[in-house]
C-alpha cells in the first residue's frame, strides 16, 4: 500500500543532506527517541573508507549537538565487514575515546550484515573492547534467523531486522516478524524493526512485540537528529500532532 | 450503491477478518441468525466491497495485512459515518488494547478481544435487528 505524502511525515523537518537521520520509535515509551543516521548513497557502492567517513561525519555532528545541550540517544549502524578490520576496529575505537562519557551512553552500536557462519565468540572477540565506549549493541540479522544465541553475550541488549529490501508479501512478512519476536524474545533480546513501509506492517508488529521500530509508515528520514518528541499509535494513522516529549 | 440484503428485515453484514477459520466461524453463527453476510480477507478488500455495497454491520478485525483494521474503520466512516462496525483483536502479544481502545475513539459501535463468547455477536445482531 502506498501512503499518502501526508502520513509520511506527521511534522518534524525535511532531510535534505547528505546524512539524514531515520527516527525510533520506542513503542512502549510512547516517543520517537533515537536517530538512526543513514547515508544517502543510493546506487554508491559501500566502501569501507566511506563506512568511516561516515561513522565520523555522524559523530561530529552528534558531538556539536551534544555540547549545544541537545542529548540526542543515537543508533550508530555499522556493517560487519567494516568491523572485521582490525584496523577499522583501531581507528573508530580511538574516536569513540575522545567521546564525553554522558554521550557515550547516548550511543548504540548497531551492527549489520553479520555473516550466519560467525559463532558468538568470534563476534564477542570483536565487539569486546567497544563496550566501555558505547550504551550498548544491536545486532541486526536477517528475518529468518534462528539462531539468537550467538548474540547471547553483554553488552547486546537487542536484535533486530531491516524490511527495507524485502520483496516479500505482508502475511509472510508478519508471520516471519512474530517468529523473529518469539525466537529474540526467549532469549530476552528487545527487538527493531527496520524499514516499517506500511501501517500494516507497523501495527502487526507492534501487536507482535517489536519493542522499537523506524520506517516511512512510522516517520521520513530528517535532517538532523533532535530531543524526544511523542509518538503514539494514534499518530501511526495521522491522528494528533506530534508534540516535545520531556 | 447495492444493498446486499435479500430483503429488508435481513441483516447485512460484511465480515473484514484475514484468519480463514475465524471468518468462516463468524459466517456459520451470521447467517444463522438470519444475516446475510459478505467476506474479505484483509482491509483493503473489505474496503473495496464497502465502497459499492451498503451494509447494516461491519465487523473487522484489527491485526491484518494489506490494510488493517484502524485504516479500515477510518475509510468507512469516511463512507458512512453512521456505519455501525465492530472491531476485534487478540492473538498479538501486546498493544492490541490500544489498538481497539482507538477503534473505539473512532466510532466503533462494539469493541471484542478475542477470545470472546459468540453469543456477544449474537446480542449485537439482536440488538440491532430490534433497532431496526
Amino acid at each position: 500500500m502506498n501512503l499518502p505524502p501526508k502520513i509520511k511525515n506527521r511534522g518534524l523537518a525535511s532531510a535534505d543532506s547528505h546524512i539524514f537521520y531515520r527516527p525510533i520509535w520506542h513503542v512502549k515509551a510512547n516517543a520517537l527517541m533515537a536517530f538512526r543516521p543513514e547515508a544517502i548513497s543510493q546506487g554508491q557502492v559501500r566502501t569501507q573508507k566511506g563506512d568511516m567517513a561516515f561513522l565520523t561525519s555522524v559523530l561530529d555532528v552528534i558531538t556539536k549537538k551534544d555540547k549545544n545541550g541537545q542529548n540526542t540517544l543515537a543508533l550508530l549502524p555499522i556493517r560487519f565487514k567494516f568491523l572485521i578490520d582490525q584496523s577499522n576496529r583501531k581507528a573508530f575505537l580511538e574516536i569513540l575515546k575522545m567521546l564525553q562519557i554522558d554521550m557515550r551512553n547516548r550511543l548504540v552500536i548497531e551492527i549489520s550484515e553479520i555473516p550466519a557462519a560467525i559463532e558468538g565468540q568470534d563476534l564477542k572477540h570483536i565487539l569486546d573492547p567497544f563496550k566501555a565506549y558505547c550504551r550498548g549493541f544491536i545486532c541486526l540479522s536477517p528475518i529468518d534467523e534462528r539462531n539468537f544465541r550467538r548474540f547471547s553475550f553483554p553488552g547486546v541488549f537487542a536484535t533486530g531486522f531491516d524490511l527495507r529490501n524485502n520483496n516479500r508479501g505482508e502475511v509472510e512478512l508478519i508471520d516471519r516478524i512474530t517468529r523473529f519476536v518469539s525466537r529474540a524474545s526467549a532469549l530476552e533480546f528487545k527487538v527493531i524493526g527496520h524499514g516499517i513501509q506500511t501501517i500494516s506492517l507497523a501495527t502487526n508488529a507492534v501487536c507482535g512485540g517489536v519493542n522499537f521500530l523506524s520506517g516511512d509508515a512510522i516517520h521520513e528520514p530528517i535532517p538532523s537528529a533532535d530531543g524526544a518528541v511523542h509518538f503514539k499509535p494514534a499518530h501511526l494513522f495521522g491522528l494528533g500532532q506530534i508534540t516535545l516529549a520531556g | 450503491m447495492d444493498n446486499i440484503g435479500y430483503n429488508k428485515n435481513m441483516l447485512s453484514v460484511l465480515v473484514i477478518e484475514d484468519n480463514k477459520e475465524f471468518r468462516l466461524l463468524l459466517r456459520d453463527l451470521l447467517e444463522e441468525a438470519g444475516c446475510r453476510v459478505v467476506e474479505a480477507e484483509d482491509g483493503k478488500e473489505g474496503f473495496d466491497i464497502a465502497e459499492k455495497n451498503n451494509f447494516d454491520l461491519v465487523i473487522t478485525d484489527i491485526l491484518m495485512p494489506n490494510q488493517e483494521g484502524i485504516e479500515t474503520i477510518i475509510g468507512l466512516k469516511k463512507l458512512n459515518p453512521l456505519s455501525k462496525i465492530v472491531a476485534i483483536s487478540g492473538g498479538g502479544a501486546t498493544q492490541n488494547m490500544t489498538f481497539l481502545e482507538l477503534a473505539k475513539k473512532l466510532g466503533a459501535y462494539r469493541t471484542l478481544q478475542k477470545p470472546f463468547g459468540l453469543n456477544v455477536i449474537e446480542e449485537i445482531i439482536f440488538e440491532l435487528t430490534s433497532k431496526n
